[in-house]
């Protein structure tokens, strides 16, 4: 072992980290070598000066101070959860139910098409179908319910007339053979050949038994106007249009 | 009873005895859990080894305190970081030495006060350090007057080498424990505390060859 072999192995001789083969060799050479052993013993007390530096005087409040700083870190982390969280609120909801949806109704690249084609084809049937509807389509029912408004108005407004209009009803029977009872020229026939002689008493008879039967002509009152009403469709108010007015013809 | 160990007994006074007699990984695990109770006993138990470690990285002793307070609140904020495979001391001691380099560097960093020594540990040369010029002491130095020069001379090493031999010879950590903390190899731990050495010994000559008798 040389001078420098023995320099390089001083920290380690003071460390403990030799070995016993390398230690004894070192020992040896340090006994036989002065500049070498003076090295070696100034170094060994500057290390022991080094070790031997006291640790500085705490603060008598250390743990404390440590300790009120911890608290005050929870407090200020607490409190800027707090504020994010009523900051970001209503976006982290958005978010969050964006992302449940998304998670729920996950399907395969494939299959993503398929509920948009299945919403978009109910919508399309949905305003074509309200587009292309008739108005005049609830026609039947719209005339029969005016017709027994019409009737019953008139019923409960004139009482006596109806037995006038009997007994002129057979008035004009007698005058007129044909008895025709038809509701206007421009209108078709509806009766057959007994029902043109039947009398307006059997018109009322047949009212009487609660509507159940009848045609128009055979419930309205001769001379009687009928308003024909139809929804308005196409308005926004609740209003209705008087789309067709005729007039009964008397006998 | 000195000072020191007056404020050790009034701090111990404060730390439940049931976590003094634990080892470090039972407190953390109890400090994981929310006790503060286990967290003073463990500020309690490292408190004077890190700031030693800090004062003596910075040579600043006010600020070792400052900066040793920010280490334990490391700990208590990362505190579910922390490995129980590993050694509690090697994770707080990384904390601690990276917290004293950054200071090292925010001051080299304000160059408000730059002293020559700081200059000369930026330039990480160990060969130009020389050997103290002053006066040669007598053999009678004063004990503190000694413990000042050591650790002024302590602080113009370069801080590579300066921090393997306050974690070796103050700290006294082990080889394996110098290399985990500083994540380097055990070669260059080695040849890195040798070095050191070498430079403290030059460093210190004055003193050491005029002999003292007092330590």
């Amino acid at each position: 072992m040389n001078c420098r072999e023995a320099h390089s192995l001083f920290s380690a001789k003071l460390d403990g980290e030799l070995s016993a083969c390398g230690a004894r060799d070192l020992e040896l050479h340090v006994l036989r070598c002065d500049d070498c052993d003076a090295r070696w013993k100034s170094m060994s007390l500057t290390v022991q000066l080094v070790r031997s530096i006291p640790a500085p005087l705490l603060d008598p409040g250390f743990v404390c101070q440590v300790m009120d700083r911890v608290r005050a870190h929870e407090i200020a982390e607490r409190r800027e959860k707090v504020l994010s969280a009523r900051r970001v609120s209503p976006l982290t909801a958005l978010a969050s139910w964006a992302q449940s949806w998304r998670e729920t109704f996950s399907l395969r690249p494939v299959l993503r098409p398929v509920p948009v084609a299945v919403v978009t084809a109910l919508t399309f049937g949905l305003v074509t179908g309200y587009l292309a509807q008739d108005p005049l389509s609830d026609w039947t029912g719209a005339q029969a319910r005016n017709d027994r408004l019409s009737a019953r108005s008139a019923e409960f407004s004139d009482p006596g007339r109806a037995g006038d209009d009997a007994s002129a009803r057979g008035r004009t029977n007698a005058s007129s053979p044909a008895g025709v009872g038809s509701v206007d020229s421009s209108l078709p026939e509806t009766a057959g050949s007994e029902e043109n002689t039947t009398p307006f008493a059997d018109a009322l008879a047949e009212r009487e038994r609660g509507f159940a039967t009848g045609s128009i002509d055979s419930l309205v009152e001769p001379d009687a106007s009928i308003e024909v009403l139809a929804p308005d469709w196409w308005s926004a108010e609740p209003r209705r249009s008087l789309i067709q007015q005729t007039r009964v013809q008397t006998f | 009873m000195n000072g020191f160990t007056q404020t050790n007994a009034i701090e111990t006074k404060r730390v439940a005895p049931v976590f003094t007699a634990l080892p470090d990984e039972s407190l953390m695990e109890h400090i994981v859990r929310g006790s503060e109770a286990a967290f003073a006993a463990l500020v309690d138990r490292y408190r004077a080894r890190i700031v030693n470690l800090v004062s003596r990285f910075i040579n600043d002793r006010d600020r070792a305190q400052e900066i040793s307070q920010e280490v334990f609140l490391r700990i208590f904020i990362h505190r579910e970081r922390y490995q129980p495979t590993g050694k509690f001391s090697t994770w707080m001691y990384t904390i601690a030495v990276n917290l004293a380099k950054n200071e090292i560097r925010r001051r080299v960093r304000a160059k408000d006060s730059v002293s020559l020594d700081k200059l000369v540990e930026m330039t990480g040369d160990a060969g130009r350090f020389t050997a103290d010029p002053g006066p040669r002491p007598d053999r009678g130095l004063h004990r503190r007057e000694v413990q000042e020069q050591v650790g002024a001379a302590l602080a113009r090493l370069p801080e590579r080498y300066r921090e393997v031999i306050i974690l070796r010879d103050v700290q006294q950590l082990s080889y394996e424990e110098i290399e985990k903390v500083l994540n380097i190899p055990g070669g260059t731990v080695r040849s890195r505390i040798n070095r050191a050495r070498t430079a403290l010994q030059e460093m210190l000559s004055p003193m050491v060859e005029g002999g003292i008798d007092e330590l």
